[in-house]
Order: C-alpha cells, then sequence, then structure tokens
C-alpha cells in the first residue's frame, strides 16, 4: 500500500514541475505549448553531455537548467513573440513545428543512444510494504523545493506579483508600468528550466533517451489541463492526481485482470475527461481560460 | 521506374484523400484534430483483421462506420467544453489504439503485424481507380465547402459564438464534421492497406498526423486544390530525400532526422510567414446590394468571422 504513495508522490511531483511550465505558459499566451516536453529530454542530454565533461550531476543539472531556460527564452524571441496576435490554433501548429525541430534534432546532435546520467540509488529505510531510496528522497527534495521557491516568487517578490498580475490582465499591467514582454520571457525561462530539471530527475531515474519527453506527453498534458490550464497550483493537483489514479489503476486486481502498464496513458486520458466533463474548468478555481 | 512513379503517384493520391479528410475538420472547422491518423489505422486495420481471421472480404467495410462512430466517440468529451484540451483527448485516443493493437497480439500479430492484404487490382488500374476516388472526393469537399454547411462550419471556426448566435448547433456541426472526416480517412486506409499489403502498428504514429499537416498548412488550409498540391509537395520531397540519402551517404537514420527537423521547420515558417498557406482559402466578398457599390466596406482580414456570417 505505502508504495503507491510513494510511486505518486515521486511521479506526480515529476508531473507537476513539468506540468507547471505548460501552464505558467498558457497563462500568459494562452496556448498550450505542445514542445513543452521536449525540454525534458533537451534537459537531460545537455546534463548527460556536461557530466561528461567531468561535472558533478548537481552542478550539470543546475547547468542544464539555464541553457535549456535560454532555449525556451530564444523560442519566445525567435518565433512565438511573433505570433502574438495569431489565434491559438496557429500558435499550437507552430509549437508542434518547433517540437517536430527538437526530436529530429536530439538524434542528430547527441546520437540516438540511451545513457546511464549516474546518481545510484541506494536504499534509504523501509515503509511498510516498499523501500525508499535516496533517488526517491533527492527527486521529492528537489521538486518540494522548486515548487515552494516557485510560490514564494509568485507572492512575495515584486517580479512574481508582475507575473500574476501580467496573466490576468496584461493590458492593465502595462499601464501600471510592468514590462509584460519582459515578464514573458521570464515565465518562459522558468518553465524551459523547470522541464529540463524533471528531465535529469528522470533521467536518473530511467536514463537518458531521446524518447523521454515523449513518452511524459499525455500524463504532463492531462495534468496540466486537468489541474486548469493557466493554473499553477493547479498543474501540481493536476499532476498529483494523474500520478496517483495511474498507480492506483495499474495496482489493482480487476478480478484476475490487471491492467498492463503499457495503458497507463489511458488512465491519465480518462481522468482528463472524467475531470473536464465534470468540471470544464479543471481543478483550480481561478482558471481565467 | 514506370513502376516506381505509379507506386508514389498511389501513394500521393493516399495521403491526398487523408489530408481532404483533415481539410474539413482543420481548414474548415478550425478544429485541432491531432489524431486524424487514428482513423486511418481503423480503416487500414480493418482490411487486415479480415485478412488474419479469414472473414468474408465485405466486412472489411465495416471500417468504413467505425471510422464515423469513432470520429463521434472524439466529439462526445467536447460537447461543453472548449478546445483547448480537445487535441489532447485526438493524440490520446490515437496513440492508445496503436498500442492496443501493439499489446493485443490476438487481433492483428501485435507489433508484427499483419502481411498478404491482397491488392484490389494490378498497380496501374489501381492509380487510375485512386485517381477517379481522389477527384470524387476534391468536387464533393468543394461541394460541401460552399453548400450552407460548410459555411456555418466556416462561422464555428471564425467564432463559435458567433454560430450560436445564427442558431447552429455547434456541437452537431463538429459531431458530422468529425463523423464525414473519420469515415473518409478509414477508407484512405483501407485503399492503403491493399495497396501496401502489409500493416503493422509503426506505420501509424502520430507522426503520420503532423506530416498530414504540414501538407495542409502548406498548401492552404480551406482550400481543396491548395490541399492537394500540398500533399504532392510534401510527398515527392519526401521521396527525394531518399536519393539525397544515396548521394551524400549519410545513412538513413540520420537522412529520416534531417527530412523531420526540415518538416518542422517548413511548418514554423509556413505559420510565421505565410499562414494562409500557398493557395489561401478563397473568401466570396459580399456587397450590400442596396447600398452603392463605392461605400460597401471591403472585409480586411480580420473580419473573417462577419464575411463568414453573412454568407450563412
Amino acid at each position: 500500500m505505502t508504495h503507491i504513495i510513494v510511486d505518486t508522490l515521486v511521479f506526480g511531483s515529476l508531473l507537476a514541475i513539468v506540468a507547471l511550465g505548460v501552464n505558467l505558459v498558457y497563462g500568459l499566451l494562452q496556448f498550450a505549448n505542445f514542445a513543452h516536453v521536449e525540454f525534458v529530454t533537451v534537459g537531460a542530454f545537455l546534463a548527460y553531455e556536461l557530466t561528461r565533461t567531468g561535472m558533478p550531476l548537481v552542478l550539470a543539472g543546475v547547468g542544464s537548467a539555464l541553457l535549456t531556460a535560454l532555449l525556451a527564452a530564444g523560442l519566445h524571441l525567435g518565433l512565438f513573440r511573433w505570433l502574438e496576435h495569431e489565434g491559438a490554433n496557429s500558435k499550437m501548429i507552430a509549437s508542434v513545428g518547433v517540437a517536430i525541430m527538437i526530436r529530429a534534432a536530439i538524434p542528430l546532435l547527441f546520437g540516438g543512444d540511451s545513457h546511464d546520467i549516474g546518481g545510484d540509488p541506494s536504499v534509504l529505510f523501509s515503509l511498510g510494504d516498499t523501500e525508499v531510496t535516496s533517488l526517491e528522497v533527492t527527486i521529492l527534495a528537489t521538486t518540494l523545493v522548486m515548487m515552494a521557491a516557485l510560490h514564494l516568487a509568485l507572492t512575495r517578490t515584486r517580479l512574481g506579483t508582475a507575473v500574476r498580475a501580467t496573466a490576468q490582465n496584461r493590458a492593465l499591467a502595462t499601464t501600471r508600468g510592468i514590462n509584460a514582454e519582459r515578464v514573458i520571457l521570464l515565465v518562459w525561462m522558468i518553465a524551459g528550466a523547470f522541464a529540463a530539471v524533471a528531465g535529469v530527475l528522470v533521467a536518473m531515474q530511467n536514463q537518458v533517451r531521446p524518447s523521454m519527453g515523449l513518452s511524459l506527453m499525455i500524463p504532463v498534458f492531462a495534468a496540466a489541463t486537468v489541474g486548469g490550464l493557466g493554473s499553477a497550483y493547479g498543474a501540481v493537483a493536476g499532476g498529483f492526481l494523474i500520478a496517483f489514479v495511474q498507480n492506483v489503476a495499474l495496482a489493482l486486481d480487476f478480478g484476475g485482470f490487471q491492467l498492463p502498464t503499457d495503458y497507463k496513458d489511458l488512465v491519465a486520458l480518462v481522468v482528463l475527461v472524467t475531470v473536464l466533463m465534470i468540471k470544464p474548468t479543471g481543478l483550480a478555481r481561478s482558471a481565467t481560460a | 521506374m514506370i513502376d516506381y512513379i505509379e507506386g508514389n503517384a498511389i501513394l500521393v493520391l493516399i495521403y491526398a484523400l487523408v489530408a481532404l479528410s483533415l481539410n474539413f475538420q482543420l481548414g474548415m472547422a478550425g478544429l485541432l484534430n491531432y489524431g486524424q491518423i487514428a482513423f486511418f489505422l481503423v480503416g487500414a486495420y480493418a482490411a487486415a483483421i479480415v485478412v488474419q481471421h479469414t472473414d468474408p472480404g465485405w466486412m472489411e467495410l465495416l471500417g468504413i462506420p467505425a471510422g464515423a462512430a469513432l470520429g463521434a466517440l472524439m466529439t462526445l468529451p467536447v460537447r461543453r467544453l472548449s478546445q483547448d484540451y480537445w487535441w489532447l483527448v485526438t493524440l490520446g485516443v490515437a496513440e492508445i489504439l496503436r498500442l492496443f493493437l501493439e499489446s493485443e497480439e490476438g487481433i492483428a500479430n501485435g507489433p508484427s503485424g499483419v502481411v498478404g492484404i491482397e491488392p484490389l487490382a494490378s498497380q496501374g488500374t489501381y492509380l487510375w481507380i485512386l485517381a477517379g476516388i481522389v477527384l470524387l472526393s476534391a468536387i464533393a469537399s468543394e461541394r460541401i465547402r460552399r453548400a450552407p454547411y460548410g459555411r456555418a462550419l466556416r462561422v464555428l471556426r471564425e467564432d463559435e459564438a458567433m454560430a450560436s448566435a445564427l442558431g447552429r448547433d455547434v456541437f452537431s456541426l463538429r459531431l458530422r464534421v468529425m463523423m464525414l472526416g473519420g469515415a473518409m480517412a478509414a477508407g484512405a486506409g483501407m485503399l492503403y492497406a491493399h495497396y501496401f499489403s502489409f500493416v503493422s502498428p509503426d506505420q501509424f504514429t502520430s507522426g503520420e498526423t503532423f506530416l498530414i499537416f504540414l501538407m495542409i498548412l502548406l498548401g492552404g488550409q480551406g482550400n481543396t486544390l491548395g490541399v492537394l498540391i500540398g500533399v504532392v509537395l510534401v510527398q515527392t520531397t519526401s521521396e527525394a530525400t531518399r536519393f539525397v540519402a544515396q548521394w551524400v551517404d549519410l545513412g538513413s537514420d540520420r537522412i529520416g532526422n534531417v527530412r523531420l527537423f526540415v518538416y518542422g521547420l517548413v511548418l514554423v515558417l509556413v505559420i510565421l510567414w505565410r499562414p494562409q498557406g500557398l493557395l489561401p482559402e478563397r473568401k466570396r466578398r459580399y456587397r450590400d446590394r442596396r447600398a452603392a457599390s463605392s461605400t460597401a466596406p471591403s472585409a480586411p482580414n480580420g473580419e473573417g468571422a462577419l464575411v463568414a456570417a453573412q454568407e450563412a
């Protein structure tokens, strides 16, 4: 039983920090960036390349987060800034193009192989019917610190207030002297950095793989949407909800039939449709979209 | 050589059918359907399953209503909801359907797929049959575009509230366009299975859907001829890269990725520089017959909804 809780917390927090980025960007630009999960792959590969130069994993993770943040900022400056006045469909399709480019570029730049990134887990303590590893503690600690830091930044700093103000009403924020363009750039960078860190953590669990972003796509976007597009807190709630239902559904024994793990995306999709049927704005009450 | 050209022409025509089917949804109704390949898969697997289980051959025609039913099924969750997440449902359904066929080996051999689907005619004849089908579909799609139903779809694309205000049932419009596109793509999938004679799950990844997106966006959303041009351009350049691969000796993997990268880039550039595509959708302009023609405002670009609304 406890293994469901541990797995939910670990996977949920990973989903949360990726889905956060989707929703932060959505809050400002009103479109779901399809390429967002590719930042996960980019982050993992950059960190792997950095460790190969002899850099310790923690530093490599920070470095990769910074580089991915720059990539995300570049994406905004080079592309999405120019689509500001286009409809959501145009931005969505453009982000599909970007996702395809990143997906194709990764094997071209880094090769198509999988790699170990290190950080081998050791068992720390047992909890009920499961053993908690150092890696699981690392993932939980890192993601919780990141979420707490983001929460404090959004609520306690001037820049965070500016981000929230711009998301709520950009025109009004601009008249109050907020540089909306700078706010948007900052949010892109946070989104990229968070996804990159998630990439490093996922790589420590499994491996660095060209397909790692793609395999997170459906749960991440489901988490973002279930939570309420545009809502940062909703993304966190959505991440944990999706992770929880997935783990429970896979652990259940339906009278001799067990759901194969291949179908965990199906579970995410069912949660998505069910929640939105009941509450079309998603879990977060404040969803403005 | 003739064989090779004929083979490619057949593929172009099959893709043309899929592109026309997606154009109803994306180009006319503005629906972001990221799961179009699912319908294609349904049609192709209808043919495959009939071969696998030696049912009577006509049974595979059930794939076409199955495509329409899947389209209806995908539309149900949007009944009350915005499009903001609907694309995720379509994408998810397509991926899960593929996964399902991959893991349930009893249905159609799982990942190894089904071989030996009989051709319906010799290659040369098949080409002409397909050309006829595509021509009919193009004419039908033009007629639908100009019919009141097509105009209502365009109103829906430009402004959902406007469509409701004009008394259109938004849900029914979407439902019908998904069923229509689904049935058409399933038919294309069936024709594909009989040409290729081999069907396996990895022919139906969502990458294929995005290839069709590229064809439509490059050619011109909502413009039937434009869509066909987009199909020809993308499919021939895709074939051409095989020859380039032989010259430059890059290895098929790398060439595949370079090609994918270029496709992504073209998609982005089209949206940046020519969002209407090579052949833009033609918009009919109406003048108020009573007012003098000089005072009639010509609709600027942003007022598509108004123009479409007047048409409807």
